[in-house]
């Protein structure tokens, strides 16, 4: 068993504040020391079609696959949002999210950087890129 | 990026007013205050600044924009780009570093019409300011009808068929202008 000690530090940021934070590297979920709130390590990975009425934060990265369809509320992500499928939401992320080529975004985007494919399709959300 | 014969250059060191239509491709490295269109390529470059809406082909901004992009073929946002106002295209690609807040319609049915309406978060709702425009999205078998209906012309006093030919409303003497009605 490898001890904790040796385990190189995870710095996240934290969706809700934004302030960074210093974590191990094992850790799936903890709280913000800044805003007190629940966070969660874990990149989610969605690969099917589903309607999910919470939110769906993490820490990570969140990737909507290329057979995927996801219509939720809010996707909060501090890394990356990466859409290959169909995406209805409202997306929060402090990194860059990328729709692919085949990707059909419904929603408000309010990002750090935006990459679009050739080919994919944007149905009149507002954006916030940058600023 | 090599400047072709056609190519209008708006230099650096100049303020441009007014409306400017282009039949080739447009670098713009100044202030520009006005609408442009072009049926080539409009290009933005670093230190250019247009106030106002810029309809094209094709569309690159590596500079400032305040207004509405629309293009017909393809946008690109480089990493010089800060734009405020609403991109309609059918191709759009961003390069990380640009940035812009606005409402984005991007598909290939998306219409890029000039004199089509904007995204629906700025159409009016009213129903007053409404137009047949505003209906298209419906299919021909459901505005059909409605178009040819005939206008009303039947005149209110004549008295509906399930009440028979010639049926009189019986009315109080006092309606008439008889005798006065007794309280």
């Amino acid at each position: 068993m490898i001890p904790l000690t040796n385990q190189a530090p995870r710095f996240v940021t934290c969706y809700h504040c934004g302030e960074g934070i210093e974590s191990t590297a094992s850790a799936r979920s903890t709280s913000c020391p800044h805003c007190h709130k629940r966070l969660v390590h874990d990149d989610m990975i969605i690969e099917v079609a589903t309607m999910w009425s919470g939110p769906i934060e993490t820490c990570g990265r969140v990737v909507i696959g290329p057979s995927a369809r996801l219509s939720t509320r809010h996707v909060a992500a501090s890394e990356s949002v990466d859409v290959a499928g169909d995406l209805t939401a409202r997306v929060t992320c402090r990194g860059l999210v990328c729709l692919g080529g085949n990707s059909i975004f419904k929603g408000d985007c309010t990002a750090a950087s935006l990459e679009v494919e050739r080919g994919a399709i944007i149905k009149g959300g507002f954006f916030q890129i940058g600023h | 990026m090599d400047i072709r014969e056609s190519t209008s250059v708006l230099g650096s060191s100049a303020v441009f007013k007014g409306e400017f239509a282009f039949e080739g491709d447009a670098r713009i490295h100044g202030v520009v205050e006005g609408t442009i269109s072009s049926k080539g390529e409009v290009r933005v470059d670093q230190g250019g600044h247009v106030k106002g809406n810029i309809h094209a082909a094709i569309i690159s901004i590596d500079g400032k924009v305040e207004g509405d992009l629309t293009a017909t073929d393809r946008l690109e946002l480089l990493a010089g780009a800060d734009v405020r106002g609403d991109l309609l295209t059918k191709s759009l690609v961003v390069v990380q570093g640009a940035a812009f807040v606005g409402h984005v319609s991007v598909g290939p049915d998306v219409n890029t019409n000039p004199k089509a309406d904007r995204p629906s978060a700025h159409k009016s709702t009213n129903r007053s300011t409404r137009t047949k425009a505003d209906a298209d999205w419906l299919p021909e078998a459901v505005t059909a009808p409605l178009n040819n209906l005939s206008p009303i012309t039947t005149p209110l006093t004549r008295m509906p068929d399930w009440a028979g030919q010639g049926a009189q409303v019986a009315r109080p003497a006092w309606m008439t202008g008889g005798e006065p009605r007794q309280e």
